[in-house]
């Protein structure tokens, strides 16, 4: 069973007068253990893909499904829940919470599933220690770098074990040093732990680190190959 | 951890949450103020109006009422009284008995009624004897001695230790009078003694009027001291005595009064309405707000896999948080104002202010009550969460994408 | 008129939030409005009351009386000097006497205090408020005549027609006249209808064995408004006489007492919701203010002056004020009107009518409109809303193109 699988997916934007034709109809199908990019320019469709496939948005038409569940025709909670437990998002603004310290935002999803506060707090520090970050637990966000935030992000990603890790431009505000590291971080996890990866993204380096790329343009995917 | 994360939100916009909590303190402060001012009055209204007057239950000839003829009364007086006492469910028993008549000293005149008492019961009743403003109360015993009113004393020209004339139309129809000393002044608050009328012995009334082992009325407590019990105790003593006496509660005789009395709760409950709601309606703004500056965050939450329900309890406790520091600010200000109140009190005037037949004192004091103060707070709270709803529910329906494309 | 336009987008922009800021303030702003009208209402009807039934715009009476109460003293000679006052005051009214007696009043079946008034009957038929109350039976024409209060009647167990007998202290003596109950009276207070009763000025000074004695000697202007002038001249004119000549106010102290309470009271009230509602603007005003910080920044480093786009905003106070004040005090007055022409209804709770401060107040309430007081309220929400962008505004007018910019 694949973790991911859409089929024939459309999503149609009205924008004043006309409609803005983010996907033209989309088939994929993502299996486990994978380490997939999604690439094209601008208004691609990449950034849409990847949101309906993490539930955030929804189609208007086709179908998408979460290790066989169709996330289509179920209840906002459901769909709350199903993100909860086995999706996890990785953002290109990072978006911590503010006022949360750096192992409060990373024990959030946990918090969210009931998880007792020792336990929580425990697997949370070990998320940190994962990315590098031992010692800048307690610092908020505005006390952390770009880098130093978005591998919080990954943490907070990772640390309710989910299925599926969904990254949309997770370098772009990063410069190149910080971004290869968090590049190799990401592959270490997929490889190790065996978390699926897929990312939006048109930054080179991370193409090269994806064993399998999707090339996207107006809507629909233009290529697909794995390496 | 959502109280942390609602009271860390809350202080993102410092000044911002400050005004809003300084709007809400100051309702709350102003509340309390108020309503301890309202409570005051109305537990003069009470004291006079109720306790002294009416008490919880009263007995009367049946045709007393209305015509208030001095011919209706309650024969076999000392009996009755007595049985009453010994009555387990009766708590306190006084009987009176009015004469209406002309009250002077050496020079002045003015009409005015005398009370007829037994000076133990109706002290331990009303507190009687604490009224005494000049001089002292009735001796227990019969010794022509008469109380005044203190306004009525000064109309009437007449200081303690004067005789007092009173003429009254006897029962039998003659005109009689007799000297009495006058031994002490009162002020009960209660306007148609303090100024035109007074208290003696019963058994001079007794003899004055020609009305042996008489009284007009007999006014009781519940043994519990609860109001409420009246209706029970009235029910009681009906079954007992028959026909001929009227047995009432004091709403059945005032029903007026027991109106007056829901208009505290009701003033209390308009002030909190108004004050407090002024005060939501800030909370309201500052939560639209709050809710649209963290839009995006609050995608990010949900991207996270917070519920919407959730969404709406973070948007609440942050609300809820607010109202507590609120609250405890205002709580602080309004109880100084309160024990402002009660120990100096205000002066609203110079002398007294007559209002429905009361005395109120020109000074008037605030009174507290526990359940005052829980209303108080719960309104708070109450409006804070009701002015927040909206804000969490429209937080609540945002979607994740949208929020987390809003800048 | 260009700022005015770009003030009033402004505010259009979050129109929300501007809705709701406005939606508070004319709520207010209504409801002080309502009860300012309200409150005349009643009040007015009050004191017409009062000065119907015991006093005038200009009062004369016996020196020390309105201090003691004491029925005794009085103003001598009161037909000479109600002719001296009229002639004193050249202004148009009436000019009559009255006496307050206590005493008691006995019938074949009872007795009871009473409280007397005695009346002057045709010139208090006019202008005096007894008239008024009568439920029953006729007017006061002789000396023989009296109108009992409708509870008074029946302690005393009587009917129009039967005899009464009241009996007060004259100096040393008892003095006794006889009465024939001519009507029946009724204010709808039951503690006023039990002890009320009416009998002619000429009964009186009978009682009184024939001295011209009254109470009082009062004057009930037609132009209310013109009292202070009537006052100061009836002070002149009887300077030289043993009386005191009050204005309406000194003679009705506890009822002025009562009116001045209830109203700060009620007022007052109002005030801090104002102040409450003010912080919520201020608040609002501020959230605006910050939102535009980089538009500001933009604006300055294209050449606008700070003063210029603080008074963008003092503008923008200007106009929530102007147009929520305008609406509230629009939706204030028309609430007022079904309640000036039907009235407000309190039976239920508070009875038919009530003694407040000596003076009986019905529980039937009319508004009236009170424009000047309306307009002075108006004025102070408008000058609050008006303040609570004076801050904003200010901390606009300090800041600087680069900060501005930089600012999230």
């Amino acid at each position: 069973m694949s973790i991911v699988s859409v089929e024939g997916l459309k999503r149609d934007y009205p924008q004043g007068e006309h409609t803005v034709h983010a996907l033209r109809g989309v088939d994929l199908s993502v299996e486990s253990g994978e380490f997939l990019a999604l690439m094209g320019a601008s208004g691609s469709g990449k950034t849409t893909l990847l949101n309906l496939i993490g539930g955030l948005d929804e189609p208007t038409a086709g179908e998408v499904h979460i290790e066989g569940q169709p996330l289509s025709g179920i209840k906002a909670a459901v769909r709350s829940d199903l993100r909860r437990d086995r999706i996890g998002f990785v953002f290109q603004a990072y978006n911590l919470v503010p006022v949360l310290t750096a192992v409060e935002n990373t024990e959030m999803v946990l918090l969210l599933r009931g998880v007792s506060p020792a336990e929580r707090r425990d697997r949370a520090m070990k998320m940190l220690a994962a990315v590098g970050l031992e010692g800048m637990e307690h610092r908020l966000p505005s006390e952390l770098s770009g880098g130093q935030q978005q591998r919080v992000a990954v943490a907070r990603a990772i640390a309710g074990e989910p299925a599926l890790v969904l990254a949309d431009e997770p370098t772009a505000n990063l410069d190149s040093t910080t971004s290869n590291e968090l590049i190799d971080l990401m592959s270490r996890l997929n490889r190790e732990q065996g978390i699926t990866f897929v990312f939006a993204t048109h930054d080179p380096k991370v193409m090269a680190a994806a064993r399998r790329v999707v090339m996207m343009e107006d809507g629909l995917i233009k290529e697909d190959q794995t390496k | 951890m959502l109280f942390t994360i609602a009271w860390r939100n809350l202080w993102r916009q410092k000044r911002r949450s400050l005004v809003t909590s300084m709007a809400l303190a100051l309702g709350v402060a102003f509340s309390m103020a108020v309503i301890c001012f309202n409570d005051g009055f109305y537990s003069v209204m009470n004291r006079v109006m109720i306790e002294q007057r009416l008490g919880h239950v009263q007995m009367h000839h049946a045709d007393y009422p209305g015509r208030r003829s001095m011919h209706d009364t309650l024969g076999d007086a000392a009996a009755r009284i007595e049985a009453l006492q010994s009555n387990e469910s009766v708590g306190q028993v006084t009987g009176r008995l009015r004469g209406q008549g002309l009250i002077g000293g050496d020079t002045k005149a003015e009409g005015g009624e005398v009370i007829g008492i037994v000076p133990e019961l109706e002290n331990a009743f009303t507190g009687l004897s604490q009224m005494v403003v000049e001089g002292r109360f009735l001796g227990a015993d019969s010794a022509q001695e008469i109380l005044l009113g203190k306004i009525l004393a000064a109309t009437i020209d007449v200081e303690v230790g004067d005789s007092i004339v009173v003429l009254t139309q006897s029962s039998d129809g003659s005109m009689g009078n007799n000297l009495y000393t006058l031994v002490g002044l009162v002020s009960t608050g209660n306007l148609s003694v303090d100024r035109y009328g007074g208290y003696m012995h019963l058994a001079d009334l007794q003899d004055l009027l020609v009305l042996e082992d008489s009284l007009h009325e007999i006014t009781l407590t519940a043994a519990s001291g609860q109001k409420d019990e009246a209706g029970e105790l009235a029910a009681g003593l009906k079954a007992e005595d028959g026909d001929d006496v009227l047995v009432r509660t004091w709403e059945e005789i005032d029903p007026q009064v027991a109106e007056m009395m829901k208009m505290q709760a009701f003033a209390a409950g308009m002030i909190l309405f108004f004050v407090l709601g002024a005060a939501g309606f800030v909370v309201l703004n500052t939560m639209l707000m709050a809710v649209y500056e963290r839009t995006r965050e609050i995608g990010v939450l949900m991207s996270l896999g917070m519920r919407p329900n959730k969404v709406v309890q973070l948007v609440l406790t942050e609300a809820f948080c607010l109202s507590i520091f609120s609250l405890v600010i205002g709580m602080s200000i309004g109880g100084l104002m309160d024990w402002y109140l009660v120990t100096q009190g205000i002066q609203l005037m110079e002398g007294n202010l007559e209002f429905m037949g009361v005395v109120m004192p020109g000074r008037l004091y605030g009174a507290v009550s526990k359940s005052a103060i829980v209303q108080t707070v719960v309104a708070g709270i109450l409006f804070s969460l009701i002015a927040a709803a909206w804000p969490s529910w429209r937080a609540s329906r945002l979607r994740p994408v949208e929020a987390m494309r809003q800048d | 008129m260009l700022l005015i336009k770009l003030a009033f987008r402004n505010l259009m922009r979050n129109r929300r939030r501007t809705l709701i800021t406005s939606a508070a303030i004319v709520f207010g702003m209504a409801l002080m409005h309502f009860t300012i009208c309200m409150q005349h209402g009643a009040y007015s009807a009050m004191i017409k009351t009062g000065i119907g039934s015991m006093a005038g715009h200009v009062v004369v009476q016996g020196d020390g009386y309105e201090a003691s109460g004491d029925t005794s003293i009085v103003v001598e000679n009161a037909g000479r000097v109600a002719a001296k006052l009229e002639e004193a005051v050249s202004y148009k009214g009436i000019v009559l006497q009255r006496s307050f007696l206590g005493g008691l009043l006995t019938s074949a079946d009872g007795s009871s205090a009473a409280m007397v008034s005695a009346v002057e009957p045709e010139k208090d038929r006019e202008v005096g408020k007894f008239h008024d109350y009568l439920h029953e039976g006729e007017w006061l024409e002789g000396s023989k005549d009296i109108l009992l209060g409708v509870g008074l009647a029946e302690t005393l167990d009587v009917e129009l027609g039967d005899k009464l007998v009241y009996m007060m202290q004259v100096d040393d003596e008892m003095a006794s006249k006889l009465f024939r109950v001519k009507g029946l009276l009724r204010t709808g207070a039951a503690d006023q209808d039990g002890v009320m009763a009416a009998i002619s000025v000429e009964a009186a000074k009978e009682l009184r064995g024939g001295a011209d004695h009254s109470t009082q000697v009062a004057m009930i202007l037609e132009d209310f408004t013109q009292w202070p002038e009537a006052l100061a001249q009836g002070r002149d004119g009887l300077a030289d006489e043993n009386v005191e000549v009050l204005s309406w106010k000194e003679a009705l102290p506890d009822m002025d007492a009562f009116i001045k309470l209830d109203r700060n009271a009620g007022q007052g009230m109002l005030s801090i919701m104002g102040i409450i509602v003010a912080m919520g603007v201020f608040n609002t005003f501020l959230m605006s203010v910050m939102e535009r910080t980089r538009e500001f920044g933009v604006l300055l480093s294209i050449g606008a002056k700070p003063s210029q786009i603080a008074r963008l905003v003092l503008l923008e106070g200007v106009i929530l004020g102007v147009l929520a004040i305008g609406l509230g005090t629009v939706v204030g007055s028309l609430l007022v009107w079904p309640a000036a022409v039907y009235g407000l209804d309190f039976t239920r709770w508070m009875g038919e009518a009530m003694t407040n401060g000596g003076v009986v107040m019905s529980a039937k309430m009319y508004c009236v409109y009170n424009w000047p007081r309306m307009l002075a309220f108006a004025m102070g929400g408008f000058m609050l809303t008006v303040l609570a962008s004076v801050w904003p505004a200010w901390k606009v007018s300090k800041l600087t193109p680069v900060e501005a910019m930089r600012h999230q």
